[in-house]
């Protein structure tokens, strides 16, 4: 089959790819916002549990080397069965792009600007993406380099900021929720944002290096799952209680950063770029889900499906949901339940599929 | 043909600029007016509508320091008054009376009268927490009858009523005798299952024909309802045990010639406050420990009061009047059954356990909570003099 994609990764490099798409617009909304002030806990949990996905799906791409989701479905599953399994996969890739604009547009609809139409930004943002899927993978890759130390720079910077009014006995007493509800949120943490790396089987073909790869997800998720951690923390610190009643915990946090009267008013520039992190997270996915379609479909180029995808991640941001509420109500309680069986089910079948059958990549 | 392809894409960019810059959401300065604070009363008619009142500046009347003369102008603010069913009604009926839509970010005070305070503060306070542009930053202030009234007041040193309250919130370091909260603060404690919010409270007094607002103590509410207030020395008794202490003069009488008259007045350098729960044979005590450093202010005998033994005898006394100040509020936060202290949280985060068993009965145990305070200070420098002037200490020197 022609590559469709020339473009490559180095192991290194992929480390800022993932680190942000990872944390994407996990860091706005607080998955593990109904654990109240254990979110911190739930979130440690789910990153514990989203590395034994992140665990099984590397092992996948490590039995075939240099094959991106949709050849090594062929492989497993053959011509037919395996592309109805990668177009689930790019279904639920669209999808989750598709959801991930609307939480990010809804953002700014809900803070800043309350009369602009939803649909202006997601149009301009898709523009965006378009351009930087057009471009191929490193093109992605690079802008993460790029954004990765404004983004952390400007947290570090609202953190030190901060550190008059954190009050860290607010998260005491620790481990205040029931089992059942622990396991139960540990689950959609695990899924949103951790399980949803399930993408990078897209990507992880592209890697020069491919005996590094596990290293960096690896590498690349603990550390974004320590960052999420660490806005959490901060929050719960400045915040306390009201922190689960906001819609968006970490604008708040930042809105009350005064440092002497004159460091006030800095949640655009702090959230404006920790947003930057979003726009990765919707290129991926826009990305895979261009790029194994045209794989499905045997194009001899994606650049003919950048423009129909992107139509068709407007139309899912516009219509999947009725309002805001419906969208956080769904993204919190019952998104696990659709999502893990794709980011672990799937990957796990193909793995055991492929033991049964014997089937490797040409290594 | 480089060149041109590069004036191509500096024309696209330079037009990104003019076609992009915002559009439904822009706010044009001529066309918003900026609040500067909000009063929030009960109808006049009927109670159950809310009657707000805004101070809006007026920009063309602001006083420039360089123009002459000043007197007899015109103020640089307006204020507004709405009544409505409820408060996000009332603002934006504004627009019937103001032709510019009124703007919040910029709004730093919330006045609450008091009547609308007795009747539940969390009805009008859902709006400005729930709207993005006023600010969580706030501060909230209850006002001993109208709200609107304290927007009239005169401002001596500022040009404007609204950001004069302000000034006086922000300086009460000084002596620590109010309460200041903010929005946030206000939430968090509406939020608590135990612990009682608090706000500012605010008087108009009349000072000749003039009406001056004086900020005199605290307003305490249970639930969202305010149930009484605290004066001055008790403001200062609970902001002992909440760490909020900046500074203030503690007036304590001489050890050595023990009469009422001639006072010594020590000034507050810092002071921590520390609640520590503890449970004895099974029922819940609370400790208050309270750190204090200080030095002398002035004396009005002229006793050598740095001597060591008299300088540890005015530790002691400061220590025991910082005791009665704590005491005090203590009494009255236990007659109106408020935890204004937050000793439930404090509680509940020790003993996670027995919480929900006292959470059920807080209203019974609170009142009935014995509580422990141990008050430490020192009193750190004697100033520019050891001793004061006055004769007997001629030719005596610390040295000799």
């Amino acid at each position: 089959m022609m590559q469709l994609e020339q473009g490559k990764l180095s192991s290194g490099h992929l480390i800022f790819l993932i680190f942000g798409y990872t944390l994407g617009s996990s860091v706005i909304l607080n998955p593990g916002r109904l654990a109240g002030h254990d979110a911190w806990l739930v979130i440690l949990a789910g990153l514990g549990v989203g590395l034994l996905y992140v665990f099984i799906f590397t092992t996948l791409a490590l039995r075939f080397k240099g094959k991106n989701l949709v050849e090594i479905n062929d492989l497993i599953f053959g011509k037919y069965l395996g592309k109805l399994l990668s177009l689930t996969y790019l279904g639920y890739f669209l999808w989750i792009a598709g959801l991930a604009t609307r939480e990010f547009c809804d953002f700014f609809v809900n803070t800043i600007y309350q009369q602009t139409p939803l649909i202006v930004f997601v149009i301009l943002i898709l523009i965006v993406c378009a351009y930087a899927v057009r471009h191929g993978i490193e093109v992605i890759m690079r802008c993460s380099i790029i954004l990765f130390p404004v983004v952390v720079g400007f947290f570090l910077l609202g953190t030190f900021f901060l550190v008059a009014q954190m009050e860290f006995a607010n998260f005491l007493p620790v481990f205040d929720i029931s089992w059942q509800r622990f396991i139960l949120f540990t689950c959609t943490t695990s899924a949103f944002p951790f399980g949803e790396t399930v993408v990078l089987l897209m990507v992880l073909a592209y890697v020069q290096d491919q005996q590094k790869i596990r290293k960096s997800v690896i590498l690349s998720v603990v550390l974004a799952g320590l960052f999420l951690c660490a806005v959490v923390i901060i929050t719960t610190a400045v915040l306390g209680i009201t922190a689960d009643i906001q819609t968006y915990p970490s604008l708040l946090t930042i809105r009350l950063i005064n440092a002497g009267e004159v460091f006030t008013r800095l949640e655009i520039i702090v959230l404006g770029t920790i947003l930057a992190f979003g726009f990765l997270k919707i290129v991926v996915l826009y990305y895979a889900a261009t790029l194994g379609l045209a794989q499905v479909f045997k194009l001899r180029s994606y650049l003919p499906l950048v423009i129909p995808v992107g139509i068709m991640t407007v139309v899912i941001a516009m219509l999947s949901f009725e309002n805001m509420n419906e969208l956080i109500e769904f993204d919190i309680n019952r998104y696990r339940y659709y999502a893990l069986p794709i980011q672990v089910g799937l990957p796990l079948l193909s793995l055991i599929v492929a033991a049964i059958r014997g089937v490797r990549g040409k290594a | 043909m480089c060149c041109r392809r590069y004036i191509f894409l500096l024309f696209i960019l330079l037009s990104i600029i003019i076609v992009t810059v915002g559009c439904w959401d822009r706010q044009e300065m001529d066309t918003m007016s900026i609040v500067l604070g909000v009063g929030i009363d009960q109808g006049e008619e009927d109670p159950n509508q809310v009657m707000v009142t805004t101070q809006i500046v007026k920009p063309g009347n602001i006083k420039r320091p360089t123009s002459s003369g000043g007197g007899g102008q015109e103020e640089p603010y307006c204020n507004f008054t709405n009544t409505a069913g409820t408060v996000f009604e009332a603002i934006r009926g504004f627009t019937h009376v103001v032709d510019r839509k009124l703007y919040f970010p910029h709004s730093e005070l919330l006045i609450i009268g008091q009547e609308a305070a007795e009747s539940g503060i969390n009805k009008y306070l859902d709006f400005f927490f729930r709207d993005p542009e006023p600010r969580l930053t706030t501060w909230v202030v209850v006002a001993k009858g109208k709200a609107g009234d304290v927007l009239k007041t005169k401002a001596e040193l500022e040009q404007f009523p609204a950001q004069n309250i302000t000034q006086l919130i922000e300086a009460r370091a000084a002596t620590s005798e109010v309460s200041t909260v903010i929005l946030h603060d206000i939430m968090c404690r509406l939020m608590s299952k135990t612990t009682a919010p608090i706000a500012t409270l605010l008087e108009v007094k009349e000072k000749g024909e003039e009406k001056i607002a004086e900020l005199v103590g605290t307003a305490v509410f249970k639930r969202d309802k305010m149930v009484g207030t605290l004066d001055k020395i008790e403001t200062r008794g609970l902001n002992w045990v909440l760490s909020e202490v900046g500074s203030g003069i503690i007036i304590v009488s001489c050890p050595i010639c023990n009469d009422e008259n001639d006072k010594v007045s020590l000034e507050i350098i810092k002071a921590e406050g520390k609640i520590v729960p503890e449970l004895k044979e099974g029922i819940l005590e609370i400790t208050v420990k309270i750190k204090e450093e200080g030095n002398l202010g002035s004396q009005m005998c002229s006793q050598d009061l740095t001597e060591p033994s008299h300088w540890a005898a005015l530790e002691k006394k400061k220590a025991q009047k910082i005791q009665q100040e704590v005491k005090a509020a203590l009494k009255k936060a236990q007659n109106l059954n408020a935890d204004v202290f937050g000793f439930g949280d404090k509680a509940h985060k020790k003993y996670p356990s027995l919480w929900p068993e006292w959470e059920a009965q807080w209203d019974e145990i609170f009142p009935q909570l014995k509580v422990n305070i141990l008050v430490e200070t020192k009193l750190q420098k004697p100033g520019m003099i050891t001793k004061t002037a006055s004769p007997e200490w001629a030719g005596t020197d610390d040295a000799t």
